[in-house]
This record gives structure tokens, sequence and C-alpha cells, in this order.
């Protein structure tokens, strides 16, 4: 990924338009899709996590990074891929705080969603 | 003449040619030669043969004689210029009187030495008429050639006061004098003395006396008198006493006159007090009217003391009269208003009492109903809430969310301005009582501030906490009734703060506690904003019920206009104020001060956690801060981290703290501080997203908004190695159902395990005008192909169960058996890897296609692999 960090976006509105086209009812059930998705697999990652499961920690960041990335939650997609990255060596505190700062953008991403559709 | 005569020798004008050694001698000097003798000896000679001179205070009798060429004057010495003898000199010098001679043929003028030092001339000057009018005061000049004349002609006595400044100061000289005849020669001689001390006593007897007349007149004071002779006393009084009255002239002294005049029920008082005047000497003061002779009546004050003579016996009475006609109407007149008046005010004072009764009967009647009707909304309110609660939590549309959620919010804002209600009913009652429990200022000030903490963040304003807490202690009060205090504060701070006109969107609260006495503490919290402010009227109706600071407000903010009402009573309740500055679109500051009493119960103190604290670069402010309360509740030991120093070891610390607010310095440190245990950044708000991307594996908080109670509670779970469920849940709609796997007989097969990639990628190649079976792993994708004939496999790689690999394996194995053409397979996945690409290739799969899948690369492989499909 070359862009920095910092420059990375909680939604990126472009990206699924340029996946689907500009079909707004069609995305807004892709963004809510998506959410329900994040809600659920969140879940198990914290699971995974207080049992130490690092392999199915892996495997749960990686099945939601490539959903994170077609709606362009580009701040979501890094870190499950830094969570993937961390669950090969087994690094806990850092994912703790990747986990931490996961569930915040979920969070900013629904209330960005919201507050898009009014 | 030789020898011991004493004598001189002069020429015809009597000047001095010599002077014998005997002359010498008696007078005491020998410079005289070309003198006059006249001038010498201030005597006239010129016209007698004979005349007494004074050289020297000394005094001469000069006898002449002619000679050839002039005449020859012989001295003798006498002792006065009076031959009678010494007694009369004496008497007029010790009587200060001056004496002069005025010649009226000759002009010429004699003045005694007294006379010379009256007037300010030395001794030996001689002075001539006119010199001697030129010192007199211009003003007076006239007196003398007036006087002078009319004396020597018509005989009229000389005698008058003129005025001279002598020694710098203005004097009064009395003048006297009479004719003096010898021969045909004429004289005037007399006497001067200063009269300045009689004089201006005179005058300044005058002036009292006329400026009391005038000051009598002016007032149209009368002045009466009465004398006793012996067993009778004599009356009289002045015109202005007699025209008071009315009476003639000729009335004057007749005191009949007057008693007549009393009017009849006055005269027995009257007379009575006179009489007892004069007497015991008591002071004569009586009120009275009298009926002039016109029938007017007037009203008359007098008032007289009594004098006694040598013997002690009362022998006179002065006293004065003065006419209050005009000051008694008046005085009635002001008595009429003031009576008319005060009935008007009875009048007045009676319906308002009335009035108010009414309102009090009117405000209870409303208080009781409205205590009544809030408690009766309340409950079935309570039901709504729980019951939209309930309803919340089940499973809804979106649409359906939305309207319970604004139904919910209604009734909690309904709820809330009923039990305002409530509390201004119990207040203004006097039912509220305030608790006294025990509890912490800083979880209290937690508590509110993580109210506005997040729709502060979500409105743009910067919210700042700054708690000086290094006093404090437990305190014991109504923390539920001061926690509304506050929180109603910092709401209207949100509140007015958040306004278009407004760009600068700032909230600062300060917390102080300061200790009073063993058993008592003072709380002060001051919230400061720079919202839309108010004017110093809005200020003073701002804690009246009801009342907002504009009308407009109310349109524009929403809300009751009872909360500041509230708070303003609560806060007199607990005995603490709240202070209110504000300035028109700057912004207010709302202190809040309130006393609580300390809680002086035994507890054991609390053993502070070490705290490892790194700085790393420059401290910033609020970071400076965050590390003052973190010495008041931690352990704290400090290291500061900048380029040249070293990561040196610390003592053992459950806890590790970074406080920076440079990105680059907390990079080159990255290494070392990541190894520790626990560790938490804290930096400037500012910097917070940028830090905790850059630092994805660290926590990292903002340094404001921040509370106390809440950097304790962050540092208490950054020691927790599990994630609690509970902090991961947010709720999301019910994910649709996974897209039907099953075959309904399309050339396109997609081999994808993620429900939400199953659909998009269907989505995009239906936009493509393509249609595909789904198959939801490996095997199952296998089991498809084996059963039907697609023209285009697109798989994901990573899958559970058989994933894209095996799958491509196991196909190209079949093919291969069956002789049947390789099916185009197409690898959809998230890795970019070149070994993952040559992976793909070597077992057989076609060609690939990034995730996510963009709509112009499915294109072009759709365009590539499936077009040209057997």
């Amino acid at each position: 990924m070359n862009t920095q960090p910092d420059e990375l976006k909680t939604l990126n509105r472009e990206t699924i338009i340029d996946l689907v086209g500009d079909e707004p009812d069609k995305i807004q059930k892709f963004h809510t899709e998506f959410l329900a998705q994040a809600a659920t697999v969140l879940k198990t990652i914290v699971q995974s996590f207080n049992i130490n499961d690092f392999g199915e920690l892996k495997s749960q960041a990686h099945f939601l990074k490539t959903s994170a990335r077609a709606v362009g939650a580009e701040r979501s997609a890094y870190f499950l891929e830094t969570i993937e990255r961390y669950s090969l060596t087994k690094n806990k505190s850092a994912i703790k705080q990747i986990i931490i700062k996961l569930n915040g953008e979920f969070i900013a991403i629904k209330k960005e969603l919201t507050n898009g559709e009014h | 003449m030789e020898g011991s005569i004493p004598f001189l020798v002069t020429d015809k004008a009597l000047l001095i040619k010599s002077i014998s050694p005997a002359a010498v001698e008696l007078l005491g000097c020998k410079e005289v030669l070309g003198l006059s003798v006249q001038a010498l000896l201030n005597l006239e000679l010129d016209k007698v043969d004979s005349a007494i001179g004074c050289y020297k205070n000394r005094y001469f009798k000069l006898y002449k004689y002619g000679t050839t060429n002039g005449y020859s004057v012989v001295l003798q010495k006498c002792n006065t210029v009076f031959d009678e003898g010494s007694f009369l000199a004496d008497a007029i010098n010790s009587a200060n009187i001056g004496l002069w001679r005025y010649n009226l043929d000759s002009k010429h003028v004699y003045l005694s030495d007294i006379t010379k030092q009256f007037l300010g001339i030395e001794d030996d000057v001689q002075v001539t008429w006119r010199q001697l009018i030129c010192l007199v005061h211009k003003d007076d000049r006239a007196l003398f050639p007036l006087f002078f004349e009319n004396h020597a002609q018509f005989g009229v006595p000389l005698q008058f006061e003129f005025r001279l400044k002598s020694a710098g100061q203005k004097r009064w000289f009395a003048l006297k004098g009479s004719l003096a005849k010898r021969g045909a020669l004429q004289w005037i001689n007399g006497t001067l003395q200063d009269c300045t001390i009689e004089k201006n006593t005179v005058i300044a007897l005058n002036d009292a006396d006329e400026s009391k007349q005038l000051a009598i007149e002016a007032g149209k004071i009368g002045t009466w008198r009465a004398t006793k002779s012996g067993n009778l006393w004599r009356w009289k009084w002045d015109m202005l006493a007699n025209t008071i009255f009315k009476l003639e002239p000729k009335d004057i002294g007749d005191l009949n006159k007057w008693v007549e005049l009393l009017h009849p029920e006055d005269r027995p008082k009257v007379l009575a007090a006179l009489d007892e005047s004069l007497k015991t000497g008591i002071e004569f003061k009586q009120h009275y009217r009298s009926i002039l002779k016109n029938g007017d009546v007037i009203y008359v004050f007098a008032q007289g003391r009594v004098g006694k003579n040598y013997k002690g016996e009362h022998c006179r009475i002065d006293g004065v009269c003065i006419d209050q006609t005009e000051i008694h109407k008046a005085q009635q007149a002001l008595k009429e208003l003031n009576t008319e008046l005060e009935t008007r005010v009875n009048d007045r004072t009676a319906e308002l009492h009335n009035t108010l009764q009414k309102a009090e009967r009117a405000n209870k009647v409303k208080s009781e109903f409205l205590s009544m009707i809030s408690h009766e909304l309340r409950t079935p309110l309570n039901g709504i809430i729980g019951a939209l609660d309930l309803l919340a939590h089940c499973q809804l549309t979106s649409e359906s969310k939305d309207l319970v959620y604004t139904a919910s919010t209604s009734a909690n804002h309904l709820i809330t301005i009923l039990n305002d209600l409530l509390d201004l009913n119990k207040i203004e009652a006097g039912k509220l009582e305030l608790e006294t429990v025990v509890f912490e200022l800083p979880t209290l000030v937690s508590e509110v501030v993580s109210t506005f903490a997040a729709s502060a963040k979500e409105k743009g304003i910067s919210l700042n906490i700054y708690e000086d807490l290094a006093q404090l202690q437990p305190l014991k009060g109504d923390e539920n009734r001061f926690r509304q205090i506050l929180l109603n504060i910092l709401g209207n701070a949100i509140k007015f703060t958040n306004t278009q006109g407004v760009k600068q969107k700032h909230i600062t609260l300060n917390a102080q506690f300061k200790q009073l006495n063993i058993y008592q503490g003072e709380v002060t919290i001051s919230i400061s904003d720079t919202g839309v402010g108010m004017s110093k009227e809005t200020i003073n109706k701002l804690f009246t019920p009801f009342t907002q600071a504009e009308k407009s407000t109310t349109r524009k903010f929403g809300g009751t206009g009872l909360g500041l009402s509230i708070c303003g009573k609560l806060i007199d309740l607990m005995g603490g104020q709240i202070i209110v500055e504000s300035e028109l679109h700057k912004g207010s500051v709302f202190t809040i001060k309130a006393p609580f009493w300390l809680d002086i119960s035994e507890r054991e103190a609390r053993e502070k956690t070490p705290l490892a604290c790194y700085v790393v670069g420059q401290l910033s402010f609020d970071n400076a801060h965050l590390l003052k309360l973190a010495h008041v509740f931690y352990d704290v030991t400090l290291r500061e981290l900048n380029s040249a120093s070293k990561m040196n070891a610390m003592p053992p610390a459950q806890l590790h703290l970074v406080l920076s607010s440079e990105i680059d310095s907390m990079r080159f440190w990255l290494p070392q501080l990541e190894q520790l245990p626990n560790l938490i950044v804290y930096t400037d708000a500012s910097l917070q997203s940028q830090f905790a991307l850059s630092f994805v594996q660290l926590a990292v908080y903002p340094n404001q908004p921040l509370t106390a109670h809440q950097l304790c509670s962050q540092l208490e779970a950054q020691q927790q190695e599990q994630l609690n469920m509970d902090d991961f849940t947010f709720d999301a709609e019910p994910q649709d159902k996974t897209v039907e796997s099953g075959t309904c007989g399309h050339d396109i097969l997609l081999v994808e395990d993620n429900p939400f990639n199953q659909k998009l990628i269907k989505n995009q190649l239906e936009k493509l005008g393509f249609h595909c079976d789904v198959a939801s792993n490996g095997a199952e994708g296998f089991n498809f192909w084996h059963s039907h004939h697609y023209k285009l496999i697109l798989t994901d790689c990573h899958m559970p169960e058989v994933d894209g690999y095996e799958m491509t394996k196991q196909i190209r194995t079949e093919e291969a058996k069956s002789e049947q053409p390789p099916v185009p397979i197409i690898a959809v996945t998230g890795a970019v890897m070149q070994g993952e690409k040559d992976m793909c290739t070597s077992i057989g799969m076609n060609d690939f296609l990034c995730k996510p899948v963009r709509l112009t690369d499915i294109k072009l492989i759709m365009e590539r692999w499936y077009e040209h499909s057997a």
C-alpha cells in the first residue's frame, strides 16, 4: 500500500462507485451489507483474540479485509491487514490495540453512513 | 563774641559762613558751613529776631543780630520747643502726638519728629506743604485744602481723619489744628494722632450693623425690645415689625395696639408667656395668630431673650418677630396633599394585597396542578420509554428503527421537562431536601464531561478540561444536584457555542478544590465558552423561571428556560453561588462555587502505583497538565527522551506512559518504546488521529478532553489482557442471506466463500450482462463443474475446506482424464504478490483478478476469456 496510513479515509465513497457504478440504492445496500458482516466478523476476531487462536484471527481478518476494500473502508482494511501481519508473530498487545481501533473505525463508518443518509 | 559764646555768622540769606568753637561743641557738629540756619535747626528766623529750633532731638533758642554782611546768631540750649518747660514735651511724647505748624503766608511747614515718624519722613529732611499732601491717600487729599481754608476763613473747626500708607500698611490719622496770629503773621498749629485701631473698629462695627440690618430686612424680620424703667416696661419696635402688623408709625411702642390684634384664642397664652419671660428671664418663644385691622389673619413666630443689669435684675428684653403666613399656607397645602396621597396609597396597597393573595392562591393551585399532572404524566411516559427500549432491541427495518429512535428521543425529552417542572415546584414549595452522600469529585466531573464529549466533538467544539486536584479530599453533599447543575451549564455552553456565527468553538472547564477548614471545602468549577454571549440585561433575567436569554432563543435553540432557574435555586440551597460573566458575540463564563463537607471518616491511604512516564520531544501544554494529574494519582518516574538521550533502564513499573506531540521523535524511539508492557501514548487532540494511524500497534489517546478519572480508567484498562466482548458490539442491520448456492444453468461459475464478495461479483457480472452460478468453496465448485458445462470459472484462492488452488488442480486433472478442453479458470484474489501470480499460473489457472474487482477489469477478463471460449 503506497498511501501513508494517516492519508487513509474512513470511507472512500469513490471506491464502490468504481466497482458497481454510481447507483446510490445499490451502494447503500452494499454498505449495509458490509457493516452487518463487520459486526459479525469483529465478534469472531475478538473471540479468537481472547483464546489466542492467531490462525483463525488471521483468517477472519483476511476474510473481512476484501469486503472492507470493496466498500472503500480504507482504514479498516489497513487495520485488518495489520492484524493479519501481527497474527503471524502473535504480537498480542499490538493486535489488541488494532482491534480497539478497528472497532472505532466501524462505529465511525456507521456514523458517517447515518449522517450521509440524512 | 569770641570765647565761650556759641554763635554762628551768616549772610543775608541766613547761610552759615562761620561757626564758633563753643557752637561746634554745643551742636556736636562742625560741618555746617554753607547750610541754611533755618533748615539746620528746623525753624523760621528770616522775619523774626528769635526762634526755637531743633537739631538732633535737642532744642536751641536762637537770637539774631544784624551785621554789615548778614547776621550773627547766638545759640542757647533749651529743653523743649516750648519755653514753658519740659513737662509738656514729655506729655506729648508719651501720648505719641505729633505736632505741626503751617505758615499761611510763607507756606512753610514745621513737623515734629513724631509727625515725621508718622509720615515716614527722615528726621533731617525738610518737606513742603505740597510734598506733604502727596503722601496722603488720594481719596483724602481734597480734605486738606477744604478744611484748612474753611478754618482760616470761617473758623470752622479744623478736625478730620485721613489715610496714608506708612511702613507698607494703610493707617488712619486724626488731624486737629487751630489758627494762631502774631502780628501780621498767621500760623495754623496742630496735632496728628494715629487712630488706625479706633477707625478700623468703628468701620467694622458699622459694617456688622449694616450687614445685620440688611439681613433682617431681607428676611422681613421685625425687631422689638423693652427696657425696664422703675417698675414700668418701655416698649419699642422697628418699622418692619410695624409693617408685619400693619400698624401706623405712631403706634410704635404702644403695646396695647399689638395686644389688640392678637387672635382671641392665642392671646392668653402669648401674654402669659411674655409675662413669665419678663419675670423669670426664660426665653420667650411663641407661634401665634393676629387678626389685622383689614380682617386678614397672619401667622407670626416671635422669640426674645431677657437681659440683666449689673445687679442681676431683668431689665430688658430683645427679640424678633417673623411673618410665617406664607409658610403656614404652604405647609397646610402640603399636609392636605399628604393626606390625599396617603389615602390613595392605602387604597392601592389594599388592592395590591388582594391581588397578591389571589396570585398566590392561583400560583399554589398551579403548582399543585403541575405537580399532580407531572406525576400522572410521568408514569405512562415511563411505560412508553420502556416499551420503546424493548422495541429498539427487536429486529426492525431501518425505517422502523428511525421511527422508534425519534419516539424514544421525544419521550425522554418530555420526561426531562416533567422532571424540571417537578423540581421547580418542589423548590418553590420549599419541599426540596438536599442529600448528603460521600462522593468523589473527579468521578462526578468525568461523568459530566463524558455526557457531552462526543456531541462536542461531533459539533467541532474543542472541549478542554483542567482539574487542580492536588489538595482534593472525599466530599459529602448532594452529588446528584451538583451534577444536575454542571450538566445544565455545560449543556448550555455546548448548545450556545454550536451556532453558525461562531467560528472559534472552544469550551474550557476548570475544576478546583480549596479546603476552607478542617470540616469544609469549596469546589469551584468554571465553564467558559466562545459562544453567542449575552448582554447585561439578559444576564439579569437569566435565572428567572421560564425566561430564556432572548425571545428568539427558544425558537432557535429550544429548551423551556427552566434549567438555569433550577440551577440558581439549587445552588442557593447548597449555600453556593453561580457567577455569570458574558459579552455579546464573544462568549460566557459561568463560575459555580459550592461548599461541601469533607468526609473525615478514617480510611486507608491508597498506595500509589508506580508509573514510568516518558516525555518524547517537547512537552506540550496539555501533556504538561496530564503529567500534573498523573502525579496526583501515581508514583511517577519521569524520563525525557530526545535525540541526544539514551533509553536507560527505568525502575520496574506496571504502567508505561508516553507523552508526545512530535511524530518524528516518536518514530525514532518506537522500537524501544513498543517493547514496554502496558504502554499508553497521549498526544494533543489535533495529532491523535495521525498518531493512532502511524503507530497502529500502540494505544493512543488524546490528552483533551481528558478528565483525571478517565486517565486512571484508561491506564487501568490498558493492563487488561483480554478484550470485553460487550465493548465490541455495535448495531447493524441484519445481513441478507448469502447468495443462494445452486445451479440455474448459467455458463459462468463463481466460487467465493465471502457472501459480500459473492453478491458484489454477481452484481458486477449482471451489470455487464452476464449471469453466474455460485459455489461457496472449492469442493462445491468442483461438483458444479462436474455436473454442468461452464464457459468460465471465477474463483477465490483462499477458502475453507477446499481452496481455489486445490479445486483448479482437481478440475485440470479431470479434464485431462476425459480429454475435455480446459475451461478458463480466473483467480480472484486479494493478494497481488508476484509469487501468488506464479502459483496461479503453475497450477493451471488462466488469469487473475485483484480484489476489489473493478468493472473495467472484469469486463476485460470477460472479453478475453468468455467471448472466445469454446
